[in-house]
C-alpha cells in the first residue's frame, strides 16, 4: 500500500475503503488465532474430561436407574420425579439446607481467618517464616487423614479438646459427645473446615495485597487515614478481583465437601448432618439410586449457580472483563 | 459327523484352555493343552486387612500359586474395606471388574443379582458352614464360596465380674441383672457397650427374641419386623442406653469405639469376635488374664444367635480366565493355606474342616466364637436389596431415637417394617 | 510505647493462629511416636514417653510408603507443571484479549467444577475405561488437570486483571510482541499468584483420594492417599501407622513450601507498580 493514501486517510480528508468481507473474515480470525491457540489446550481438557460425565449426570437425573440398569442400559425416564423426591423427602431437603447454611458459615469463617493471616503476614513481623510456614501446613494434610485427627480430637473421652475445656472450668464438657449431635457435630466440622481451607486463601490474599502500591497507601497515611480506614477504603476495594473469586470458590468448595461431613457426620441419629454431597453419594451408591444422587448432585449445582451469579454482581465488575 | 464331533471337541478345548486377558501375560493359546495345564493371569481384589503382615500372607498365596502353575500369573490387589462396596459398584457398572474378589457376605446376593458372577456349583452339605451358603444363595443358586467367618460372642472381663458377685450371663435376664449389679458395686467403668450404630449388636436380638428380620416368599422379601418380638428386641437392647448401663456417648459409637472403650477399661461387657478378642490382647496384653467369653446370651425364646459375618470369594463373570480364576480360589481354600490367613486375622475358616483344625475348639477362650458360628449363627436375609438397606442406615436412626427417647419400641419396629419393605419394594 | 504495645497484640495473634493451625499436625507427630499402648488412652500425653521411631521403618518397608511417595510425587509434579502452563495461558486470553462469549467462557469453566465428585466418578471412570486409561500415570493426571485447571485460570485472571495495561503497552512501543510483553512484565508481577496457584494444583493432586481410588489398582501404582487408607483394617486401625504416613505424607509439601516461600514474598519488591 501506498503511504499517500494512508496519508489522506490519516488527514481525515479521504475516508479509508470500506475492508471487504474476505479482508473483514481474515482480520477476525487473525485476531482469534492468538486467543484460540492460548485457550485451546485448557479448554479440551476441561470439556473433554468432563463434559460427558456433567451431561450424563444431568441425563440420569431425569430417570430412574439402578446399578444393573448402569450396566445393561435400561434406564427409564421419569421426567421430574426424582425432583420431587429430592423437595418432599425431608431428609433430602433436610441435607440441602444443612450444605447452605454450613457451607456459608464455612466460608466466612475461611475467609475472615484468611484475611486476618494474611494481614498478618503482610506485616513481615519477626519470625514471619515460622509464622507463614505454620499456616500453610494444615493445607498439606489430605482431607481425609485431618477428619480422622480431629475426629479424635474431638472424642468425647479420649478428646483433647474435652479434656482441655474441662481444665478450663467448663465441667459441661466432660465426656462430652460431639458426634452425638447435629449442632456439636457441625461446630467440630466447621473447626475442620475452616482449619483446612484458610491456609489457602491467606496465601491467595497475601498475594494480592502484595499487588496494593505501597505508595498510595503510604500518601494516604500522609494524608491523616488511619489503618482501618486505609484497609477498607484502599486496600478492600483493590483486592475486590481477588476477592470475589476466593469467594466462589470457597462457597463452591465448601457446599461440595465430602470427606469431613462423611466421616464426622456418621454418628449423628438420623443422618441430620448430612450435606448434600453426602446424600447424594448415599442415594447413588450406597442405595443403589443412581437417579435420585444425580437429581441431588444437578439441584446442588443450581444452588451453587444461583449463588455465584449473585456473587458476581454483588461483588461488582472486576476491572475488564 | 465325525469332523463335526471332531470340531466341537477342539473348539471346546480351546475354550477350556487359558486365553488372553486384559493384561500383559505370557499365556499360550492353549487349544491343544490338557486341561490340567493352567495359563493365563488374574486379577484378585481383597479386602485390606490394615497390616502389612496380613497382607504378606496373601501376597504369599500368589507367588506360592504361581511357582506350582509356571506362566501364570496372579495379581493380588488389596482395597480398602470402607471403600470397597463403592469400588465394586464402579468396576461393575464401568464394565471392568477383577477376575476374583473377596467379597463381604451382604454383598454377595446384590451383586449377584446383577450377574456379576459366575455360578458356584452347589457345595456339599458339611462343607462350608451353611449360614454362610445361605448368605451366598440367590434364587436357589450358589454364587460364591466361603472364605472366612466370625461370629461375635460375648467378651466380658472376669475381674469387673467377680467384683460385682456376678456370673457371666447367659440369658438376656442375667446380663440385664449382672450389668446393675456392675453399676452399683463397681464405679468407674460401665457395663455394657452397647451401642447406636452397629447393627451386628442389635439386629441378632431379634432373633434371640424369637421373632425375624424378613421373609421370603418366591422372588420377594417382605420385613418381618412389625411384631411384638422385634419390638421386645429393640426394648431390650436399648434399655440398656436408658438405664445408664451403656456409655452416653455410644449412642454414637461404632464398633472399632465400643472395642476402644473396652480396652481403655471403660465398658466390662462387649460384644465381639475373635479379632476383637486379638486385637484387645495385641493392644493391651495385660488384659488377657482378665478376660473371659461366652456365648451370646440367649432372648426369651431360648435362642443366643449371633450373625455370621464373613467373606466368600466370588469369581466375575466378565473374567477371561475363568478356570485359572477358580483354581486359584480352590487353592486359597484349602485348609492349610486357609488357616494361615485366618489364624493372622482372627476370624474362623468357612469350612467345617478348617474350623475343627483351627484349634479354637481346643481353646477354652476361644471356644465360644467357634461354638457361636458352627451352631448358634445366622445371616442377614439374603435378598439382594440388603446392600441398599445398610447402605440407608434406617437400623441405626430408629435404634437412635428409641435412645433417646423419641419414640417407643413398637414405633420403631412399625417404622423399620415399614422402610424395610420401601426398600425391598425397590 | 503504643506502637510496641500494637506490635506485641500482632504477635499474640500471629502467636495464636499458629497454635491453631499447628497443634493438630503436632498432635500427629507425636502419635506416630508412641507406642500402641500409649495411643489409646484416657489421658492424652502432649509428650511422647517413650519415643519409638520403628513406625517409619515399618510404613516404609512392609507398607510401601517409599513406592507410593513416588507414584504421588510424578503425579503431582506433573500435574502442577501442566496446569501452571495450560490455565497461565488460558488466564492470559481471557484477561487480556478479545475472546468471543468472554463472560459465557468463564461461567462454563467455573460450572464444571459445581458438581460433587462422587457423583461423577462412574461416568469418569467409564471414560477412562474406554480410552484405555485405567491404572496409569497419564490417566489420573489428565483427571486431575479437568479439575484443577477452572480454579487456576480464574485466579491467574484475577491477578493479571489487577496489572495495568499500560506496562504492557510500554513494553510493546519498545518492540517487544504481545507474546514477549506477556513473559517480561506479566509473569514477574503476576507471580506470587502463580505460586499460588501451582501450591493449589501441587496439593490437590497430592491429597486426592477417590480417584486414584477409582483408577489405580494395582499395588505398584498407588498413591500415598491409599496406602494410608490401607493401615485402616476392617475393625481396627493401625493408629500409628496412619500417623507415621501422615508426617511423610506432609514434608514434601513443607519442603514445597519453604522452597516457594521467598518467592512469594518477592512480589513486594518486584514490580514497582507506581500509581
Amino acid at each position: 500500500m501506498s503511504t499517500q493514501p494512508g496519508q489522506a486517510v490519516a488527514a481525515g480528508r479521504v475516508r479509508a475503503p470500506r475492508p471487504s468481507a474476505a479482508e473483514r473474515l481474515s482480520h477476525a480470525a487473525s485476531k482469534l488465532t492468538l486467543p484460540v491457540i492460548l485457550l485451546l489446550p485448557a479448554m479440551t481438557i476441561i470439556v473433554g474430561l468432563v463434559g460427558y460425565p456433567l451431561v450424563k449426570t444431568i441425563w440420569l437425573s431425569f430417570t430412574d436407574t439402578r446399578l444393573g440398569d448402569l450396566i445393561n442400559g435400561t434406564s427409564t425416564w421419569v421426567g421430574l420425579e426424582n425432583y420431587k423426591e429430592v423437595f418432599t423427602d425431608e431428609q433430602l431437603r433436610t441435607s440441602l439446607v444443612n450444605t447452605v447454611v454450613f457451607g456459608t458459615a464455612c466460608v466466612v469463617g475461611t475467609m475472615a481467618l484468611g484475611m486476618a493471616v494474611a494481614l498478618l503476614l503482610n506485616q513481615r513481623l519477626r519470625f514471619n517464616w515460622f509464622f507463614s510456614l505454620a499456616v500453610l501446613l494444615p493445607w498439606a494434610v489430605p482431607a481425609l487423614a485431618a477428619s480422622s485427627i480431629f475426629k479424635w480430637l474431638f472424642d468425647d473421652r479420649y478428646g483433647f479438646v474435652n479434656w482441655a475445656l474441662v481444665g478450663l472450668g467448663f465441667h459441661h464438657f466432660q465426656d462430652y459427645a460431639w458426634f452425638a449431635d447435629r449442632n456439636s457435630a457441625y461446630v467440630a466440622m466447621f473447626v475442620v473446615v475452616v482449619w483446612q481451607s484458610f491456609p489457602f486463601i491467606a496465601l491467595s490474599l497475601l498475594a494480592g495485597l502484595q499487588t496494593v502500591p505501597r505508595d498510595t497507601l503510604d500518601a494516604a497515611a500522609v494524608d491523616g487515614a488511619n489503618a482501618v480506614q486505609r484497609f477498607w477504603l484502599i486496600t478492600l476495594p483493590l483486592l475486590r478481583p481477588i476477592l470475589a473469586v476466593l469467594v466462589i470458590f470457597s462457597t463452591i468448595w465448601d457446599f461440595k465437601i465430602f470427606d469431613q461431613v462423611y466421616v464426622l457426620a456418621q454418628g449423628v441419629p438420623d443422618r441430620a448432618a448430612d450435606t448434600a454431597a453426602v446424600t447424594g453419594y448415599r442415594e447413588a451408591f450406597a442405595l443403589g439410586h443412581f437417579g435420585t444422587g444425580a437429581a441431588i448432585a444437578v439441584v446442588l449445582f443450581c444452588v451453587l449457580l444461583a449463588f455465584s451469579i449473585a456473587y458476581v454482581r454483588l461483588i461488582g465488575k472486576e476491572g475488564r472483563t | 459327523m465325525l469332523l463335526a464331533a471332531l470340531a466341537a471337541v477342539s473348539v471346546a478345548l480351546a475354550a477350556c484352555g487359558g486365553s488372553d486377558s486384559d493384561s500383559s501375560s505370557k499365556s499360550d493359546k492353549a487349544s491343544t493343552s490338557t486341561p490340567a495345564k493352567l495359563s493365563g493371569s488374574v486379577d484378585v481384589w481383597i479386602m485390606d486387612p490394615g497390616s502389612p503382615k496380613i497382607q504378606s500372607v496373601v501376597k504369599g498365596y500368589g507367588t506360592s500359586f504361581e511357582a506350582q502353575h509356571p506362566g501364570t500369573k496372579v495379581s493380588i490387589e488389596f482395597v480398602p474395606w470402607a471403600q470397597a462396596h463403592d469400588k465394586f459398584t464402579t468396576s461393575i457398572a464401568g464394565g471392568k471388574t477383577p477376575d476374583i474378589a473377596e467379597m463381604g457376605t451382604t454383598w454377595t446376593p446384590e451383586f449377584a443379582d446383577e450377574g456379576a458372577f459366575e455360578q458356584v456349583a452347589k457345595p456339599p452339605s458339611g462343607k462350608y458352614v451353611s449360614s454362610l451358603i445361605d448368605a451366598a444363595t440367590l434364587d436357589g443358586k450358589v454364587w460364591g464360596k466361603p472364605w472366612y467367618a466370625g461370629s461375635r460372642a460375648l467378651i466380658y472381663r472376669k475381674d469387673v465380674l467377680e467384683k460385682a458377685g456376678v456370673q457371666p450371663p447367659k440369658t438376656w435376664d442375667e446380663l440385664l441383672a449382672a450389668s446393675k449389679a456392675i453399676k452399683a458395686k463397681v464405679p468407674g467403668i460401665y457395663p455394657t457397650g452397647y451401642t447406636g450404630l452397629t447393627e451386628h449388636m442389635y439386629l441378632p436380638t431379634i432373633w434371640q427374641a424369637g421373632g425375624q428380620i424378613a421373609k421370603q416368599d418366591g422372588d420377594s422379601w417382605t420385613s418381618a419386623l412389625n411384631t411384638p418380638q422385634a419390638a421386645t428386641a429393640i426394648q431390650f437392647y436399648t434399655d440398656f442406653y436408658k438405664e445408664g448401663l451403656t456409655p452416653k456417648a455410644a449412642i454414637g459409637w461404632e464398633e472399632p469405639d465400643a472395642q476402644t472403650a473396652f480396652i481403655n477399661g471403660d465398658i466390662a461387657m462387649l460384644i465381639g469376635g475373635g479379632w476383637t478378642y486379638n486385637s484387645i490382647i495385641q493392644t493391651k496384653p495385660g488384659l488377657k488374664s482378665k478376660i473371659g467369653t461366652e456365648l451370646e446370651p440367649a432372648g426369651p425364646s431360648g435362642k443366643d444367635t449371633a450373625f455370621a459375618g464373613g467373606s466368600h470369594l466370588v469369581v466375575f463373570n466378565g473374567s477371561k480366565d475363568k478356570d485359572l480364576a477358580n483354581a486359584f480360589v480352590d487353592y486359597m481354600l484349602e485348609a492349610t493355606n486357609l488357616n494361615k490367613f485366618t489364624s493372622a486375622v482372627g476370624f474362623l475358616p468357612g469350612t467345617v474342616e478348617g474350623i475343627k483344625a483351627s484349634g479354637y475348639l481346643d481353646d477354652p477362650v476361644r471356644k465360644p466364637f467357634a461354638e457361636q458360628l458352627l451352631d448358634h449363627s445366622a445371616v442377614y436375609p439374603p435378598s439382594p436389596r440388603w446392600g441398599a438397606l445398610e447402605g440407608a442406615n434406617i437400623f441405626d436412626g430408629e435404634i437412635q431415637k428409641v435412645m433417646r427417647g423419641k419414640q417407643t419400641p413398637q414405633q420403631a419396629a412399625q417404622n423399620l417394617a415399614k422402610k424395610m419393605d420401601e426398600e425391598f419394594a425397590g | 510505647m503504643r506502637w510496641m504495645l500494637r506490635r506485641g497484640w500482632l504477635y499474640v495473634c500471629a502467636l495464636a493462629i499458629s497454635a491453631f493451625a499447628l497443634f493438630p499436625i503436632y498432635y500427629v507427630v507425636i502419635t506416630s511416636l508412641k507406642p500402641r499402648s500409649e495411643i489409646y488412652t484416657r489421658t492424652p500425653d502432649l509428650w511422647p514417653n517413650h519415643p519409638q521411631w520403628h513406625q517409619y521403618s515399618h510404613v516404609f518397608g512392609e507398607g510401601h510408603v517409599g513406592r507410593a511417595l513416588l507414584n504421588s510425587l510424578i503425579i503431582a509434579s506433573a500435574t502442577t507443571l501442566i496446569c501452571v502452563v495450560v490455565a497461565g495461558m488460558a488466564a492470559y486470553a481471557l484477561a487480556r484479549l478479545e475472546v468471543p462469549f468472554k463472560r459465557t467462557l468463564l461461567m462454563l469453566i467455573l460450572t464444571t467444577q459445581m458438581f460433587p465428585l462422587v457423583v461423577l466418578i462412574i461416568p469418569l471412570f467409564v471414560l477412562m475405561r474406554n480410552a484405555d486409561l485405567i491404572g496409569t500415570y497419564q490417566g489420573l493426571v489428565v483427571t486431575y488437570l479437568a479439575f484443577t485447571i477452572p480454579l487456576a485460570i480464574w485466579i491467574m485472571r484475577g491477578f493479571i486483571v489487577t496489572i495495568p495495561e499500560e506496562l504492557e503497552h510500554a513494553a510493546m512501543t519498545d518492540g517487544a510482541t504481545r507474546v514477549g510483553a506477556m513473559f517480561r512484565v506479566i509473569l514477574p508481577i503476576a507471580a506470587p499468584g502463580l505460586v499460588a496457584t501451582a501450591t493449589l494444583s501441587f496439593i490437590a493432586a497430592w491429597n486426592e483420594f477417590m480417584l486414584a481410588l477409582t483408577f489405580m489398582n494395582t499395588e505398584e501404582r498407588k498413591t500415598l492417599p491409599l496406602v494410608l487408607q490401607s493401615f485402616v483394617g476392617r475393625g481396627d486401625t493401625d493408629w500409628g501407622a496412619v500417623m507415621a504416613t501422615s508426617v511423610i505424607y506432609t514434608l514434601p509439601v513443607v519442603i514445597f513450601f519453604l522452597l516457594l516461600r521467598k518467592r512469594l514474598m518477592l512480589g513486594m519488591t518486584a514490580g514497582a507498580v507506581k500509581g
